[in-house]
């Protein structure tokens, strides 16, 4: 008999761990799952896993298909809301309170049960790939169920790469995957789950305390960033996800309103290229803006742009025959060219030194709001749709 | 690799990904790997010791989470290096249950003790295995072990435990060598 076989054969009725033997365990995981992060940096970058899978050169022309444009930048609105006044705000705790009372004005959809919330969104982000950057263009959707329970849609595309000024373009240029990526998400009923999702955010009381504590709870995430940041980027991360309910977004713009550090700037632009007013926050290597309709002042979007050129370098792990064989049956199925993208692929063998630049100016995230309506169901999702289980 | 083993695995690099935003989300991870994962350190260690060495291997990979290369689709590697870096501290227990093993024929991780069938046949061949395994180099017996229990490719044991290709080969080669030992030493007493 074979040595390893006899091994594999050794004690080989030993049973999987059952819930029972992994009950505890899993509790000290969820448990530190929902503790404070300690030196977790916030993830402003909503595609920061993508950038780091492009770094390589590798997967480059996997993920990428060029230019189609889409939204015009004329989606601002301009009529007038009873009751603002005349004057443009004088700084950016007033800007702050008029967009809370817009908000807070605007008639809150009322899905029936089985209906869901249906959200358009324009965004934007920059992806650095070894020297080379480029300004990658994108829409979102989200389907959100009614009573904040049943699973949630996100749909996204790449439309369009566009230069940086003071980077290189990635030469050749990636293709885009013209197909949509959807996740489906689903969130348990059970009450000790109590992720920040956006079905969730549906059922929110609006109370200013308890809204305060979820805030507080969020910025413990960030530990090594000043404590009016950590605020700020967590009040940023509830609006983006709660914009569909524009009644909790008001009670967020006032709780915003306190933070310090924030500054009023004439023209901010959103990923659809609107222009607005918007309130600002200079962190260390960016700065974020949240836009608003210079008139009227609903929520249009937000920003982020760095302020100083970075550059970033790690060691790449080699990859292997299997993984070259999958990358390459993966970029064949998007109708890249088998050979050129071994070729590509060939000088990843090796661990080396990738550096990644972000200059002074880029993009590095950024969404608009186009469109918030009512859907009967969800869309006819693509076979094998990756769905995420929040578990309990 | 099997192709239907790669698709079901893409997930766990967007599990981890996501669980950067969503912490929570890496109980997904565990729910898909702790059941075998656990029994493989009942294997090695007992199944009281396997139910703490899930738990600090799932608590330091949610710490270094972070660190994962997210070019590999498949987490299993990753985590079973973690595990034998929390095996390897309790070496003792583990030498304890395989030598426990060759005095009793009793390994608590199996409700028989190994005595499946013809008891006697299987004890034949399990105890010398169990005194081989006991006297393997420790960085041998994590090669062997990852080939053997955990289904791992030489190429994901060389990722598990951070060595060149070529060490993974030369330490399952010592160890498959001491194995046959053992065996055909068990062969020339029982005739």
């Amino acid at each position: 008999m074979d040595e390893i076989t006899a091994v594999r054969r050794l004690w080989a009725e030993a049973p999987e761990g059952s819930h029972e033997d992994l009950r505890d365990a899993r509790g000290a995981l969820l448990a530190a799952a929902r503790a404070p992060q300690p030196r977790a940096r916030r993830l402003r970058v909503p595609r920061a896993g993508l950038k780091i899978a492009l770094a390589g050169g590798v997967a480059a022309a996997l993920t990428a298909g060029v230019l189609v444009a889409g939204i015009r930048p004329d989606g601002s609105d301009s009529r007038g809301v009873a009751g603002l006044p005349a004057a443009p705000p004088a700084n950016a705790r007033e800007l702050l309170e008029r967009a809370a009372r817009t908000a807070a004005a605007e008639p809150e959809l009322r899905p029936r049960p089985g209906e869901y919330v249906h959200l358009e969104m324009r965004t934007m982000s920059y992806v650095s790939m070894e020297g080379a950057g480029m300004q990658v263009t994108g829409t979102e959707e989200r389907w959100i169920p009614a009573g904040g329970t049943g699973p949630w849609l996100s749909r996204e595309r790449q439309i369009s790469a566009a230069p940086v000024p003071g980077i290189a373009l990635p030469s050749p240029r990636p293709q885009f995957d013209r197909k949509p990526a959807d996740t489906l998400t689903e969130t348990p009923a059970c009450p000790s789950a109590d992720p920040v999702t956006a079905s969730r955010m549906a059922t929110w009381p609006l109370d200013e305390a308890y809204l305060r504590r979820r805030l507080e709870i969020e910025a413990a995430k960030a530990m090594a960033v000043p404590d009016h940041l950590r605020l700020w980027g967590a009040v940023g991360t509830f609006v983006r996800e709660s914009v569909f309910r524009p009644s909790l977004t008001a009670a967020l713009f006032r709780i915003a309103a306190g933070v310090d550090g924030i500054t009023l700037v004439p023209d901010a632009v959103d990923a659809a290229g609107r222009h607005g007013v918007g309130v600002t926050m200079e962190e260390e290597h960016t700065r974020t803006e949240l836009v608003f309709d210079k008139s009227t002042y609903r929520y249009l979007g937000e920003r982020t742009v760095a302020t100083r050129d970075r550059t970033s370098s790690f060691t790449s792990r080699p990859l292997s025959d299997a993984d070259i064989d999958r990358l390459v049956r993966g970029g064949v199925s998007k109708g890249i060219d088998a050979e050129t993208l071994r070729r590509e692929l060939e000088r990843d063998r090796k661990p080396r030194k990738v550096t990644m630049r972000t200059p002074k100016g880029a993009v590095i995230g950024s969404r608009a709001v186009l469109k918030v309506d009512v859907a009967r169901a969800l869309p006819p999702l693509a076979p094998g749709v990756p769905r995420v289980k929040v578990p309990c | 690799m099997p192709d239907s083993a790669t698709a079901v695995d893409a997930e766990d690099t967007a599990l981890i990904q996501r669980s950067l935003r969503e912490p929570e989300v890496f109980a997904v991870l565990f729910d898909r790997h702790a059941p075998s994962l656990h029994r493989y350190a009942a294997r090695r260690l007992g199944p009281d010791n396997a139910e703490d060495v899930v738990s600090e291997t799932f608590l330091a990979a949610f710490q270094s989470r972070r660190r994962y290369d997210v070019r590999h689709a498949d987490a299993r590697p990753w985590l079973y290096g973690i595990a034998s870096n929390v095996i390897g501290k309790r070496r003792r227990s583990e030498l304890t249950v395989y030598r426990a093993y060759v005095r009793s024929g009793v390994h608590p991780a199996t409700v028989s003790g190994g005595l499946v069938e013809d008891g006697v046949t299987t004890l034949a061949v399990n105890r010398p295995l169990a005194a081989a395994l006991a006297a393997l180099k420790p960085g041998d017996r994590h090669v062997l072990l990852l080939v053997a229990w955990a289904d791992l490719t030489y190429e994901e044991v060389s990722r598990a435990l951070g060595i060149p290709l070529g060490t993974v080969r030369s330490r399952l080669n010592r160890a498959r060598r001491k194995i046959r030992e053992a065996l055909t030493n068990k062969e020339g007493h029982d005739g």
